[in-house]
């Protein structure tokens, strides 16, 4: 986890520049994907070459978009600091801000998201931490997918039950083997890390005596990768 | 989904970025809104709103120089500005959770994270909107002052059956409390509660109790969500009352830190921390909590002169011991009061109060010269228009001749203060803290409240409980010969029963110091001084022959 380094000059601490710098990496980040979408609009006028740079673009911009906001909490996280603000959502209203989140990723790639929910369908949950978590699938899907993908939330054995599936090659043995660690390794990667953050949100959402969980697997609605996450 | 009526609507946009405010603005107008007016700053958003009744502010959060997006929003309540039917929401980069605890304080209608692209504001913004309008007989009926009509529509949307129900139930609860319909606000609340413990559901339901007279049941409650959810600012807020109840200052004060640590940018938790710190003679307290009232306050409406008066006299009170932070005090205090005039009209009594303070200042940071010379000249103009000054100001004189040394003058003031307010409560209960006992009617229930606490704890042997009281009482009454003696005898008390330790002994023996020099042998506690005296004595010196650990 990430240590408190304090600097030999003064008395700044290393995770409190880290905090600042996020801030303004996240405001040039916004203007960046700002702008991204005002070329993208053009993208009809764009050549193959271009529409491809743009995708790169796109997916690398949301890429550290999402990177941010997992070094943010990560940082919460290293200071037992992260008390989930729970309240009741409709799942549509999240899902959906997501999917306009990465609107523009999943359109120059060409990716055909399914959305099954049910318009009324409510649960509790803090919207901040499971929106950066369906934000993060999506991204992944829109540069593993070769072009469907499904999401999907409902009640599933008294939980709420949301799964993303897509038509990809589905995770690598390898990375089906590290979602069994519980706890990160000494010399461990970004999808470790990944997955670490993953379950450490679904794991703050509890009810009683049960906690959230997650699971990856190959399968799913079509064939490919499939991420399902449980919140009691 | 999509929102039928943007034809009818008047919009203001609010960002420094020229990029943001246009594209905003170009999407606006896409959708068909009827009007979009801008704003570079928070001034301009202001007056915007005073003008005219928008029925959705976008606001970015940092605004450049001048107000920032949380003072637009306080001065828009404050002043009115915004009916309930407005709909006001943060478009911000900023996410960092003092940013964000600080912005709920004003319970925007949403928090809009930037990065955000032209699809996904309009869809927060649309069901903001179709909210709104399911709610609107509710609101404007809120906005007419009736609770009951607010009421009978929110009852009636949730019996219907809404998707807004959770938002309706949260304004119903209020409502139901504003209106003491206590009963149906315990139905609406507990059935919430029997589906999922919900922290809005759970204060409002603590609030209820406070005000059914069940405080302690209400407390439990409110501490048990402070433990589980310490980011619930309401909690705080709502528990404040049961302090305030039981006159524990020191309490509530203890719970204040508490809140504003949590929420550091709140300027009315800063400013009620400082004013009660002021009040419970913690000068380093008061003197942070002022910093930062002061700092928070910069273009806010809410800034006042008294905040940064208060800067500069609890910075002058804090002690010695704190040296680097007492430094700290004293330079960002005098900067701050050196810059007052451009920033306030000063009245005559500020003006002096200013230089009476300051020549604290610069005797608390050892230029003795300085503040000699300050004071000589501030003084030389009291009083030259034949007016008497205020007693803030006279007060101020005083500290400042204590500071100095010249205590026989500081005497004479401070005894014709008390002749010329001895009927001012208020005066009183400021000036107590300088005498040896007090005056004002609330210190002297106050130091016989403590007394009668501490001495009964003594009685039932429970010294430690017996010095803490007396240690508190202290503070509050620094200069009380019977507050002192009572904490000596606590203290030998509690060596006699559970042995020797130095540390009590040093800061009994420093008590006891002080008390001597208060004391002389026409005092009636003279008797009992000697007698606490001598037992310390023998105390301290059979400690030496045998040591008890």
């Amino acid at each position: 986890m990430i240590q408190e380094i304090h600097m030999s000059s003064d008395n700044v601490s290393f995770p409190q520049v880290l905090a600042t710098s996020v801030q303004d990496m996240k405001s040039s980040l916004s203007m960046l994907l700002s702008s991204l979408e005002t070329i993208s609009e053009q993208s009809k006028e764009l050549d193959e070459n271009q529409r491809q740079a743009c995708s790169i673009l796109h997916y690398e911009a949301a890429r550290i978009n999402s990177e941010l906001f997992q070094l943010q909490l990560l940082h919460k996280l290293s200071k037992n600091d992260l008390v989930p603000q729970i309240d009741e959502y409709y799942l549509i209203d999240t899902l959906q801000e997501q999917l306009a989140n990465c609107d523009s990723l999943l359109e120059v790639r060409g990716v055909e998201v399914d959305l099954q929910c049910d318009e009324d369908f409510s649960w509790y949950f803090d919207s901040e931490l499971i929106s950066a978590v369906v934000y993060k699938n999506l991204v992944n899907c829109a540069r593993y997918s070769k072009g469907r993908v499904q999401l999907l939330a409902e009640e599933s054995d008294g939980q709420l039950l949301i799964s993303i599936s897509d038509d990809g090659n589905g995770y690598p043995p390898f990375m089906l083997e590290q979602a069994e660690l519980k706890q990160l390794p000494e010399q461990f990667n970004s999808t470790h890390l990944d997955h670490f953050c993953n379950r450490r949100i679904a794991e703050l959402h509890t009810k009683q005596n049960e906690c959230g969980s997650l699971s990856i697997a190959n399968g799913g609605a079509y064939g490919g990768g499939l991420f399902q996450l449980r919140l009691p | 989904m999509s929102y039928p009526n943007y034809g009818s609507l008047r919009m203001l946009v609010v960002d420094d970025f020229d990029n943001f405010r246009v594209t905003v603005a170009k999407l606006m107008q896409s959708l068909g809104v009827a009007a979009v007016d801008m704003a570079v700053n928070g001034t301009q958003a202001v007056r915007a709103c005073r003008a005219r009744r928008y029925d959705v502010v976008l606001c970015d959060f940092s605004l450049g120089q001048g107000k920032n997006g949380q003072q637009v929003l306080e001065e828009l309540h404050q002043e009115k500005y915004l009916s309930k039917t407005s709909l006001f929401a943060f478009v911000s980069a900023e996410s960092s959770r003092s940013v964000v605890l600080a912005a709920n304080e004003f319970e925007p209608d949403g928090y809009f994270t930037k990065p955000i692209n032209a699809k996904a504001l309009q869809q927060r913004l649309e069901r903001m909107l179709l909210q709104r309008d399911a709610m609107l007989p509710a609101l404007r009926a809120m906005d007419d002052n009736s609770p009951e009509d607010a009421i009978a529509h929110l009852q009636e949307l949730i019996s219907n059956g809404t998707r807004y129900t959770t938002a309706c139930q949260k304004l119903l609860g209020q409502l139901y409390l504003e209106t003491e319909n206590f009963a149906l606000a315990e139905i609406l609340y507990e059935g919430v509660l029997e589906g999922r413990r919900v922290d809005w559901a759970v204060v409002g339901l603590a609030k209820l109790k406070q005000l059914q007279g069940m405080w302690e049941e209400s407390s439990k409650m409110l501490r048990e969500i402070i433990l589980e959810n310490p980011l619930c600012m309401t909690a705080y807020d709502v528990l404040m009352a049961d302090y305030e109840r039981r006159g524990d200052s020191i309490g509530l004060q203890q719970l204040l830190q508490k809140a504003v640590k949590v929420s550091p940018l709140s300027l009315r938790r800063n400013r009620e921390l400082a004013y009660l710190a002021l009040k419970n003679n913690d000068s380093p307290v008061a003197a942070g909590a002022f910093r930062k009232t002061v700092r928070l306050g910069t273009n806010s409406c809410n800034d006042d002169i008294e905040n940064h008066l208060q800067f500069g006299r609890s910075a002058a009170a804090v002690s010695g011991d704190e040296q680097e932070e007492s430094r700290d005090f004293l330079r960002d205090a005098l900067i701050n009061l050196e810059s007052l005039d451009r920033r306030f009209e000063l009245s005559e009594d500020e003006k002096l109060q200013t230089g009476l303070i300051e020549s604290r200042i610069y005797l608390a940071q050892g230029n003795t010269r300085k503040a000699k010379e300050v004071l000589a000249q501030t003084e030389s103009y009291m009083g030259a228009d034949g007016r008497r000054q205020e007693f803030e100001t006279e007060l101020d004189r005083v500290y400042a001749l204590f500071d100095l040394g010249e205590n026989t003058r500081a005497k004479q003031c401070l005894a014709e203060l008390v002749r010329l307010y001895e009927n001012d409560q208020k005066a009183l209960e400021k000036l107590d803290v300088l005498l040896d006992e007090p005056l004002s009617e609330e210190n002297r229930a106050k130091v016989k409240d403590i007394n009668r606490e501490g001495i009964s704890f003594y009685k039932n042997h429970q010294y430690e409980d017996a010095i803490n009281c007396f240690v508190q009482a202290r503070q509050l009454f620094p200069n009380h010969v019977g507050i002192m003696l009572n904490l000596v005898q606590a203290y030998t008390g509690h060596i006699k029963a559970f042995g020797f330790s130095a540390e009590r002994m040093l800061h009994c023996e420093k008590v006891l110091q002080t008390a001597e020099q208060k004391i002389d042998v026409d005092n009636p506690q003279f008797e009992r001084f000697r007698q606490l005296r001598d037992i310390c004595r023998s105390i301290s010196q059979g400690s030496r022959r045998a040591p008890i650990e």
